[in-house]
Parts: structure tokens; C-alpha cells; sequence
């Protein structure tokens, strides 16, 4: 009898082991290494104890309504606030140009902020600091996002930023030059846009397209729609090969040789938007947000549409860079993907204060993802604020349906901070001397072989991603 | 009085000088200025019959005084024909003047006796703090700020409304003040750092004249009010104005070194789209530049600090 209690108790006591082993497993797996700690996601905000949060972020330079960043940022925050008034936070907006460095230093030091915007496109900065922000999704945040938001802000390791809005990059044309133009949308490929501009210079007599040949970004945003990849890859590496490189080359010298975009640099450069306004030009490239608006606004685009159905006549309209890929897939198109990244500190403060410094970024992105959106042609990262974002922006409805159709295919730099890097040098000190080369007449295939020994030379140069 | 007679020599080259500055405002500059030549204000001159017949706004203000006093030519054509000098000489005889049919300042000052000055406004006091003058081309009006605050209102004449004689839009400072001039400068003067043309704040011999679009371009005040602001603003006092600038073109490339109407617009533009461009003083010097570097890097456009064309377009200014 005694041995049957004695057995029956071994039993209990083992499956209670295992019970208690199996639960302390499932605790330790749910918990988020970062750096030396393991963070427990499920942590809850204490109401009865104060936090202290700080947000650094750039100021998004709004020329045409100085002040209205910052103030909406104050009022996101407010209303965060009023949520959580046990959580103060500290708002340090940096200028435009800075911050980046200064992220470095404090993270050198162990003493990130707490929240970190990244409007010039999200990345994973530093391992040991930065905490994922997977584990911190519901499902139901899950399910409102933009999945190419989410892919462009991944890696293996799982999502590194809230995030905030995806910007396609586009080019504008003339839709009065030529009709074919604004048919062509949503995607073309190099022979339909070649045939196109070949058109306007036909009919009008007006280059095809007029570019800045000092900035090689229309350049990279064909390679990008051809290739679906970026100069560097997720894994650091160069990602164009030698004769995709070349083909991307060759299509804009054979613009130049058959007189579709002018063969003076200098002139062109300077007197891109001149000749677009004066109908001497039928596209311009390549174009930043604030180009675009520029372009959009006097093109009589935006506040035209409001969202509803598209008025005819507009002079200027975003059209895809394009696309030299023979293949038949859906395409892929050349984005920026903003976001919010949150850190810990050196001197830890809590599950708790982590998980209010992720609510805090989560919050921001969704409050300022469709204020920034409606004013930078992007699209929020969350469809469940588009129908604000579709009323704000001022954009006929046709062009927004094109914004969300490039976002849905968005293809962002590299996550990585330091790929990242490497490919803005690359593009700066090795892409941009060698494209302008087209213009003396230089060899596609040369100039291919120059750009992939410059980039890898740059590459060789950057051990780890962070 | 052969001791005096190197120092009146002197002062006859300086005031050639002078004269000769006032006349040809831009000409020494090395970048070329969008400028009219005759711009500013000049000493006032004589007015007589000549062959060929002298003309100008002065004729102008002339022949319409005449004519509110009811002694006017038929015609205000800024002429100074045979009948305005006929009107001339009726109005010398009824002043008790010689009717010589010289306008010189006995006339000009006989043309406004009857004229009683509107009460001068308080305060009186001279004010501490940081100034600052704004003048109000629409409303003809001079306003001193102190610290930020208005302190005092005082109504002006600005230039006539056409693109030769308007008053310089832009901000400026006093760099030069003098009493005493005397004819059209009334009795004291403060004068503007304005590039293309000798422009400043003056009291005046034709008071009759404040309250109207009269000047070449100068800032005319009261001599009461004038000598009054005279005191109360040290050189180097800030004054904006603020009106039109019609008539300027944007055909050049605008580089550091250049000056005119065009600069002030461009920066005036900068600092409105948030470039800060430290004032609109028509002088496109570093502070410019930079400002353009600025916002040719956020719109993409290649970056050297220059206005060129699409710089011209995203300013908005073609």
C-alpha cells in the first residue's frame, strides 16, 4: 500500500516538475533578448507608479507651414498623455540634418531615448540597445499594417520599428504632353516609357525627360524596380550584378544618344523645373517628397481631389520609375518606410517601462503616420486611418489608389544601419561621379564594372551590420 | 579768410561729391544690380524753364500743388513747360515772391503757409529697449517698435506707385543720420543701407505731401516728427518696409555679391518658406546663400548657393 501512495506521489511530483519546467520554458522563450537582458513583453504598465519616458525625433521641414511638425507632434503626445498620465514624457525634436550622429553617441554611451522617430526610413541601428518590437504586436495591430511595411522593417530577428508611413518614390509627368503618359500608370516598362517620351520629342519637339545628372537617384530607382533589390542587399552585400548594372546604364544613354534628355548636365540640372513648366520637358526625375509637392501643387493636384473622383487636365502627375524586368510579377517599386524604434538603456528600468515606451512609439505611429502622410505623398502604415488620410491629403482618389497600389510593392533600403549607410555612400561617392559620365559618352559596361569595384571596395570596408 | 578758404573748398568737393552719389547710387558695384539708375532720393534742384524742359516727379509734385491752390497748369505732366512756369510766377506774385519763375526753396516753402501740422500724438517720451521701425506702404504709416511692442504710430509719405519711385521693400538699417540738410530732407534725415539707390527717412519742405504716395522713394515725415523719431533711434536701428514690389524680373543668376529689388524678393521669400536668410536687405551675401543651399538640398536641386532658374520656381517667384 505504502509503496503505491509512495509511487502515486513520485508520479504527482513529476508531472508537476514537468508542468513547472514546461511553464518556466514558455516564460524564458517569451522573453526578448536585448543585449544583456531578456525583456518579458506581457509586462504591464503600473498605473500607480510614474514613468519618465524621452522621444527624440526629427522635425519633418514643412517650408509651407513652418511650426505645424512640431505642433502636431506636441498634441500626439498630449493626447498620449491623457491616457497615461502617470507617463511624463520628454520631447527633444532634433534638426533635420542632425540626430543620427547624436542617436550614435548616446547609444555608444548606453543612453538612447527611450522612443526614436526615423521619417528619413527606419532601421535596425544597434543590437544590443534596440528592442524588437514584434513581441509587442497584437494580432490585431498585426492585421493593420501594410504588409510591405512590415517586410521593409524585418529581419530574421524578427520587426525593429512602429511603422509610420511608406513613401514610394515617383517620377512626374507633363499629362498634357502626351496622354500615353498617364495611361501607362500604374507600372511601365523601359520600352513603354522610352516610346512615350520618344512621342512628346516627336510631337512637341520637348526632351522626354529632364534629370539632375549629379543625382544618380533615378538611376537607383530603375535598378530598384528592375531588380526588385537594392544596391546593398539585406546580407550586405552588392545586390545589382555587373550587367544589370549595365543594362540600367545603357537604357538612360540611349535616352541621351536619341536627344529624349538633353546632353548638357549643367543646363539640364538647373533648368529641369524651367523646361517642365515651359513644356520644354515631359518628364522630370528624379523627384523628392517635397519636389512633388512643389510639382503636385502648381501642377493644380493636390486640393483638387479631396479624395473624390479625379478632375481632368492636371498638368503634373507621379508616374513609377520604370521597370526594365522582363518578368511578368506584380513589379516592385522604390520606397521609403518610416518608423518609430524604441531602445533600453544601460541602466534598465523595467519590463514595465520598456512596454510604456513601446506604447508611447506605438501610439506616435499611428497619430503621426497619417498627419505626415497626407503632407509628404506617403501613405500611412496602418490602413485603418486611410480613410483620414484619403480626406486630408487632397489628392484626387486615382492618385491616392496609385499611392497605396506602389505602396503595397514598396522596396526600402537596407534594415541594417550600417548596409544602410554603405549604400548612401555608395550611391554619393561611387554611383553619382561615374552615371554623369554617361553625358561625355562613357561605356555602360565600363562604368558598370566601375560602380560594382567602387561599391564592393566600400563594402569590404564594414565588418558587422550594426 | 585765406585761413577759411582751404575748408570751403573742401566742403565744395564734398558736396559735389555727395551731390554725384545721390544722382548714381550703383554704379560702383561689380555684380550687376537690377537698379533704375535714378533710383532714391536726390537733393532737391532748382526748378526752371530750360531747353529742353526739365521733368520729373518734383515737377509733378509742383504742378499738382499749383494746382490745389488753384494757380495749376492744365496739365500734370511733369513737364516744366512755358505754362507751368506761367503758373509759377501767378502763384511768386500772390506770395509776394519775385516772379522769377524759379522754384527754388522760398518758393517751395511759401507753398504750403496756411497748413496746420494735425496734433502730435502721445507719448513723448523717449523709450528703452530694442527698436524698430516699420513702415507701412499701404496704410502711410511709420510705426516705432520697442521690444517687439508698438510704441508709437506716425504718418508718412512713401514713393509714388510706379516701379521707379516706390519705396524699398526689404528690411534695412539706419547707417548714416544728419540734421539740417534743409530743402527736401526738412530738417533732419536717417539714412537706409538700401544697395541700388540713396533712400532714407527725412522731414520735408512739403508737409502738405504727408499722408500721399509723393516721394522718389524716401520715407517723408513731419519736421516735428522726424526730429522727435530723430532722437529717440540710435544708427544701426532696424527698419523694415513693407509694400509692393512690382515690375522686378527674375531673368539673372543671382550669386553672392549681388545686390537689387530681385535679392529682397528672393529673400524675402526664403524667410517665408522658412529659410532663414538673416533679413531682406537686397545684398545676397553668405546668410543668402546658405539659405538657398538649404533649400536646394531638401528639394533636391544641385547645391551651390546660387538662384538659379529652378530655384526661381520653387520659391514660387516665376
Amino acid at each position: 500500500m505504502a509503496s503505491i501512495f509512495r509511487r502515486l506521489a513520485a508520479a504527482v511530483a513529476a508531472v508537476l516538475l514537468a508542468v513547472g519546467g514546461y511553464q518556466a520554458y514558455r516564460y524564458y522563450h517569451r522573453l526578448v533578448p536585448v543585449g544583456d537582458r531578456r525583456i518579458d513583453p506581457r509586462a504591464e504598465i503600473d498605473p500607480r507608479r510614474g514613468y519618465h519616458l524621452v522621444v527624440w525625433e526629427h522635425e519633418v521641414p514643412l517650408p509651407w507651414d513652418a511650426g505645424a511638425h512640431r505642433k502636431a507632434l506636441e498634441e500626439a503626445i498630449a493626447e498620449f498623455r491623457r491616457a497615461w498620465p502617470n507617463i511624463e514624457v520628454t520631447l527633444e525634436v532634433l534638426p533635420w540634418q542632425e540626430g543620427h550622429a547624436r542617436l550614435r553617441e548616446a547609444l555608444a554611451k548606453g543612453t538612447p531615448p527611450d522612443v526614436y522617430g526615423m521619417p528619413l526610413g527606419a532601421r535596425k541601428v544597434d543590437a544590443q540597445w534596440q528592442v524588437p518590437v514584434g513581441p509587442y504586436l497584437s494580432k490585431e495591430a498585426r492585421d493593420d499594417l501594410l504588409p510591405s511595411a512590415v517586410r521593409a522593417l524585418s529581419d530574421a530577428d524578427g520587426l525593429w520599428a512602429w511603422p509610420r508611413w511608406v513613401q514610394p518614390r515617383v517620377w512626374v509627368a507633363r499629362e498634357d504632353l502626351s496622354p500615353e503618359l498617364a495611361r501607362a500608370r500604374p507600372r511601365w516598362s523601359g520600352e513603354e516609357f522610352a516610346a512615350a517620351v520618344a512621342a512628346v520629342k516627336t510631337g512637341s519637339g520637348a526632351y522626354g525627360l529632364a534629370l539632375n545628372p549629379f543625382d544618380p537617384s533615378a538611376f537607383v530607382e530603375l535598378m530598384v524596380a528592375t531588380t526588385g533589390k537594392n544596391l546593398i542587399g539585406d546580407d550586405g552585400t552588392r545586390a545589382w550584378s555587373v550587367e544589370e548594372l549595365a543594362r540600367g546604364l545603357e537604357f538612360f544613354r540611349e535616352l541621351i544618344r536619341r536627344g529624349l534628355v538633353d546632353s548638357d548636365p549643367d543646363r539640364m540640372a538647373r533648368s529641369r523645373l524651367a523646361w517642365f513648366w515651359t513644356r520644354r520637358a515631359a518628364v522630370v526625375a528624379p523627384v523628392n517628397p517635397w519636389l512633388l509637392r512643389h510639382l503636385l501643387t502648381r501642377g493644380g493636384v493636390t486640393g483638387s481631389g479631396q479624395g473624390e473622383e479625379e478632375e481632368p487636365g492636371h498638368l503634373a502627375l507621379a508616374v513609377p520609375p520604370p521597370s526594365l524586368s522582363t518578368g511578368r510579377g506584380p513589379g516592385r517599386h522604390p520606397a521609403v518606410v518610416s518608423g518609430y524604434a524604441v531602445f533600453r538603456q544601460q541602466e534598465y528600468r523595467g519590463d514595465d517601462h520598456t512596454r510604456a515606451a513601446m506604447a508611447l512609439a506605438e501610439h506616435l505611429s499611428r497619430r503621426m503616420g497619417p498627419w505626415e502622410a497626407a503632407r509628404l505623398f506617403a501613405v500611412p502604415a496602418h490602413p485603418s486611418a486611410w480613410d483620414g488620410w484619403r480626406a486630408e491629403a487632397g489628392l484626387p482618389r486615382k492618385e491616392l489608389d496609385l499611392l497605396v497600389e506602389w505602396a503595397r510593392l514598396a522596396v526600402a533600403p537596407p534594415l541594417a544601419d550600417a548596409f544602410a549607410n554603405v549604400q548612401e555612400k555608395a550611391i554619393e561617392t561611387v554611383l553619382a561621379p561615374q552615371f554623369v559620365k554617361l553625358w561625355d559618352g562613357a561605356d555602360p559596361e565600363a562604368l558598370a564594372r566601375e560602380i560594382a569595384a567602387g561599391v564592393d571596395g566600400l563594402r569590404a570596408m564594414v565588418k558587422q551590420p550594426y | 579768410m585765406s585761413r577759411l578758404w582751404p575748408w570751403v573748398r573742401i566742403g565744395a568737393v564734398v558736396a559735389v561729391l555727395l551731390s554725384l552719389l545721390c544722382r548714381a547710387p550703383v554704379r560702383a558695384e561689380t555684380v550687376p544690380a537690377q537698379t533704375d539708375p535714378a533710383a532714391g532720393c536726390g537733393p532737391e534742384r532748382a526748378l526752371s524753364l530750360h531747353t529742353p524742359p526739365l521733368t520729373g516727379i518734383d515737377v509733378v509734385e509742383l504742378q499738382e500743388r499749383l494746382k490745389t491752390l488753384g494757380f495749376g497748369p492744365p496739365a500734370i505732366d511733369g513737364v516744366y513747360g512755358p505754362e507751368t512756369e506761367a503758373a509759377v510766377r501767378r502763384f511768386q506774385a500772390a506770395a509776394g515772391l519775385e516772379p522769377d519763375g524759379v522754384v527754388g526753396p522760398a518758393t517751395w516753402a511759401a507753398l504750403g503757409p496756411d497748413l496746420t501740422l494735425p496734433a502730435a500724438s502721445p507719448p513723448r517720451e523717449k523709450p528703452e529697449g530694442e527698436m524698430m521701425i516699420v513702415v507701412d506702404t499701404h496704410k502711410l504709416q511709420l510705426t516705432l517698435y520697442v521690444n517687439g511692442e508698438p510704441y508709437k504710430t506716425y504718418p508718412v509719405a512713401v514713393g509714388r506707385p510706379n516701379q521707379f519711385t516706390l519705396s524699398p521693400v526689404g528690411e534695412w538699417k539706419i547707417v548714416h543720420k544728419a540734421r539740417n540738410w534743409g530743402g527736401g530732407f526738412g530738417t533732419r534725415w536717417m539714412g537706409l543701407n538700401v544697395p541700388w539707390g540713396i533712400y532714407g527717412i527725412h522731414g520735408t519742405n512739403k508737409p502738405w505731401s504727408i499722408g500721399t504716395r509723393a516721394s522718389a522713394g524716401c520715407i517723408r515725415m513731419f519736421n516735428r516728427d522726424v526730429e522727435e523719431l530723430y532722437e529717440w533711434v540710435p544708427t544701426g536701428t532696424r527698419v523694415k518696409i513693407i509694400g509692393d514690389l512690382p515690375g522686378v524680373s527674375f531673368d539673372r543668376q543671382i550669386v553672392q555679391g549681388a545686390t537689387g529689388r530681385d535679392v529682397v524678393l528672393v529673400q524675402l521669400r526664403l524667410q517665408e518658406l522658412g529659410f532663414d536668410a538673416q533679413g531682406a536687405d537686397g545684398r545676397f551675401g553668405p546668410n543668402s546663400a546658405a539659405a538657398v543651399k538649404e533649400l536646394q538640398r531638401l528639394y533636391g536641386l544641385p547645391v551651390d548657393g546660387v538662384v538659379y532658374e529652378d530655384v526661381y520656381y520653387v520659391l514660387g517667384l516665376k
